[in-house]
């Protein structure tokens, strides 16, 4: 009797304490337990396949993959590549991997003969962790899609990412400083990816609705309350708003806020330290995003952004804010839709007298140093600045390319980047200040959250973002 | 199977004491090989790096040197974090208890009533666990759209049965939308105390109840008389569980409120402070991760310690 009940409380132990040890071995960088729980988030299906797959051209299906991988090493450690190379592409579009593959990349090819390329995708939440792994081992990947601002940091840092210059990708400095400060070393300067993306944000509207109501484009602040107080009356939502992604939600305050707290201006001077986030334009700012509440669905705490979306691409809500990104997935959702874009106007106490167009590099793509088709690889990333694939990326893709001179084909997206080039604004948190923790956009977010549910006012707000940046950002005088 | 008998007849009747103990060792140490390099590669070794990493200031992904306690004070002094840090350990404290008294109660409820059904019992145990088999991740995001009040069935559903004023979107109010979650997560795993209830209700001997009943024992006061004491034990275990589990949930809160534990950080708990620690923000941050890891396995350690204490006394007693 007595032993079965030592026995099982043995069993107990064992049980109890591999279920805590969960817990700690959770720890970032532990390999596969960190990146499970993104692994499920995003819709990508090939994660875990792609992972699985070694680097190199496997020969024989049936041999193992540590076999294929000292195959691709001892094959790249002679000097000259002549025989046929694949280059693999990490990056986080999910949804782009078959364009990449079937669309994008083969067109390198056929210039490139020896060299083919895979990209391959991993969630976009996990795919820092996953990067920061990729680069470390010697199996990684050849070219990867870095995240703009000073999320590379690190990886330079760790002397993981090839420097570039016009010496190695012919033509990157046409691509001008704004877009280059995204793939720049924050310590020296220097370059480390190609960038290929440019990001805008605005407000989406339904062409038919605004007819429907009578409205026209609002320019002023008044004019906009005005639209959004008929749509109203007239049983439409005014606003689709997210709630729950919020990721976003630093966006939104961009979109409404940026012209009221005084774009590029301030931005110029809070990097200065000449200006705080508690100043009465800041403040300003979150009250305008504050004053949105009664244009906002039912319910908005419960809304994602595919709720958002859907809620405007079906024609139930007349307008959005949102990223140039989606316009693809309105357009999916709704083939009809009759889109349209324009900026928010200067808010109440504005400091600026126009509207501002929120703009950002979306990423760039650099090469792994520790790749063994160096050469392959520079030669791709040389393609990437040239018009050819900038147009490929626009055509296929639907955004902004990042390479000098290749317009948007989509015509709603062109007219996003007209607006950005005419009032320029370079996305505050995203670009200056997520380096340190707490990160910018998670005070913004939370912040709003509260301010949405009553829980603060648009100055606590303002105070707890500069609260959590004094603790780590230090003023460039 | 011949040979384990063998072993055992022989260290039974001790009559080759040192070398039977040596041989039966060996033969364990084989036999438990593979699961221990397993649990070792996977389990301990991530614990004890983790542990140490704790100790290192970082820059990214390279260690620049130790940092002592530096981590550890830095989690309970970094705004906001150190704001956030005691509401989301209530948070998942208050998850613990609507989670247990869900899971246990209605756990206990369905084992007893499967133990009269002998036809559909099988079916109805299949049906039960069946969510318990998918990722708490599709769980969330599932139940999420079932609630949505814009796009979700649950509400056309009450509204056409008139029961639309009773809905309300639960996930999106502050109020709720823990209680909720803990609804969801009890909805899921019920199947586990079901199973395990039904097996330790299975293992008291008939004759007991049998006994009972020419007392004159009602059905009621042999339940609580004879199974309930019995199955103390498989009651304490399931608790210590679900407290774990409630203590280190991430997968469901993310599905549901996101990083930020939206809305408002009414879904927030420890583990998603933790991942906005580990995964956003300064070069640091593999350091002070490490450092809430670390605190959060020595705090669910002592409050197992405790529960097994309590277990290890309770069973004395009886």
């Amino acid at each position: 009797m007595l032993s079965t009940a030592k026995r099982s409380r043995w069993a107990l132990g064992t049980a109890v304490l591999s279920a805590l040890m969960v817990t700690a071995a959770c720890a970032p960088g532990s390999g596969s337990s960190a990146s499970s729980p993104s692994e499920s988030t995003l819709p990508t299906s090939s994660a875990a396949e792609t992972n699985m797959s070694s680097s190199g051209p496997v020969a024989n299906p049936s041999s193992g993959s540590s076999e294929s991988t000292s195959e691709a090493a001892s094959s790249s450690a002679e000097p000259a590549p002549e025989g046929p190379v694949k280059l693999i592409v990490w990056g986080w579009l999910g949804d782009q991997v078959d364009n990449f593959n079937t669309k994008i990349f083969p067109v390198f090819t056929k210039s490139h003969p020896n060299i083919s390329v895979e990209y391959r995708a991993f969630p976009a939440d996990g795919y820092e962790t996953q990067l920061t792994t990729g680069l470390a081992g010697s199996n990684g990947p050849d070219v990867v899609t870095l995240q703009a601002y000073g999320i590379l940091q690190k990886h330079i840092d760790a002397g993981r990412l090839l420097e570039l210059d016009d010496s190695v990708v012919p033509g990157l400095s046409k691509f001008g400083t704004t877009l280059l400060d995204g793939a720049r070393s924050t310590k020296n300067g220097n370059v480390y990816g190609v960038p290929f993306a440019v990001q805008t944000a605005g407000i989406f509207y339904n062409k038919k609705i605004f007819a429907d109501n009578g409205i026209t484009v609002p320019t002023t602040w008044d004019e906009f309350t005005a639209a959004a107080d008929k749509l109203k009356a007239n049983g439409v939502i005014p606003l689709a708003w997210n709630f729950k992604d919020t990721w976003e939600t630093p966006l939104y305050h961009e979109i409404f806020g940026a012209a009221v707290y005084g774009g590029d201006d301030f931005t110029k001077k809070f990097l200065a330290g000449q200006a705080k986030m508690t100043d009465p334009s800041y403040v300003s700012s979150m009250a305008v995003i504050d004053s949105l509440k009664p244009y906002l669905p039912e319910s908005f705490s419960s809304l994602s952004y595919s709720d958002a979306t859907t809620l405007f691409s079906s024609g139930r809500a007349a307008m959005v804010p949102d990223g140039v990104w989606n316009v693809t997935s309105f357009r999916e959702v709704n083939s009809e839709l009759d889109l349209g874009f324009f900026p928010a106007p200067p808010g109440p106490d504005a400091a600026l007298d126009h509207p501002v167009v929120t703009s950002y590099v979306d990423g760039s793509f650099g090469v792994n140093v520790a790749s063994t088709h160096r050469d392959a690889s520079v030669e791709l990333i040389r393609w990437m600045a040239t018009p050819e694939f900038g147009g490929l990326f626009s055509k296929v893709l639907g955004q902004i390319s990042a390479v000098p001179g290749v317009e948007p084909s989509d015509p709603v997206v062109k007219q996003t980047l007209d607006a950005s080039k005419q009032y320029p604004h370079t996305y505050l948190c995203y670009a200056f200040l997520n380096g340190g923790t707490p990160p910018c956009d998670q005070l913004v977010s939370q912040g709003i959250q509260q301010m949405l549910l009553g829980k603060s006012t648009p100055a606590q707000v303002a105070a707890s973002v500069q609260r959590g940046l004094d603790q780590w950002f230090k003023p460039k005088n | 199977m011949v040979q384990t008998e063998e072993l055992s007849g022989r260290t039974a009747t001790r009559q080759h004491h040192g070398r039977g103990d040596r041989t039966r060792l060996w033969w364990g140490l084989a036999f438990i090989l593979p699961a221990l390099a397993l649990y070792g590669v996977f389990i301990i070794y991530p614990l004890i790096t983790t542990v140490m990493w704790s100790l290192y200031r970082w820059d990214g992904i390279q260690a620049i040197g130790l940092a002592g306690l530096d981590n550890f004070r830095a989690t309970f002094t970094t705004y906001p974090f150190n704001e956030q840090l005691l509401p989301a350990a209530f948070n998942n404290l208050k998850f613990f208890i609507v989670s247990a008294i869900l899971q246990l109660g209605f756990g206990l409820m369905l084992a007893v009533l499967l133990r009269r059904r002998r036809r559909t019992r099988v079916w109805l145990q299949a049906a039960y666990t069946l969510p318990f088999m998918l990722s708490p991740l599709i769980i969330g995001y599932v139940w999420a759209l079932l609630l949505n009040p814009i796009f979700g069935p649950v509400r056309g559903a009450m509204d056409a049965v008139g029961l639309g004023s009773l809905y309300a979107p639960w996930l999106g109010q502050e109020s709720t939308a823990l209680v909720a979650m803990g609804v969801i997560n009890s909805w899921q795993s019920i199947g586990l105390p079901m199973l395990l209830f039904y097996a330790a209700l299975s293992a008291i001997p008939n004759e007991i109840y049998e006994a009972a009943r020419c007392d004159g024992c009602s059905t009621w006061q042999s339940f609580r008389l004879i199974s309930l004491p019995l199955i103390m034990p498989t009651v304490l275990t399931l608790t210590l569980l679900t407290f774990i589990w409630s203590f280190n949930v991430f997968d469901l809160a993310y599905a549901i409120g996101g990083p930020n534990g939206s809305p408002g950080g009414a879904t927030d708990v420890l583990g998603l402070l933790f991942y906005r620690v580990a995964f956003t923000g300064s070069s640091n941050a593999l350091g002070s991760a490490s450092a809430m890891a670390t605190m959060l396995f020595a705090l669910l350690l002592a409050c197992s310690a405790l529960v097994m204490h309590l277990r290890q006394r309770f069973e004395q007693r009886t």
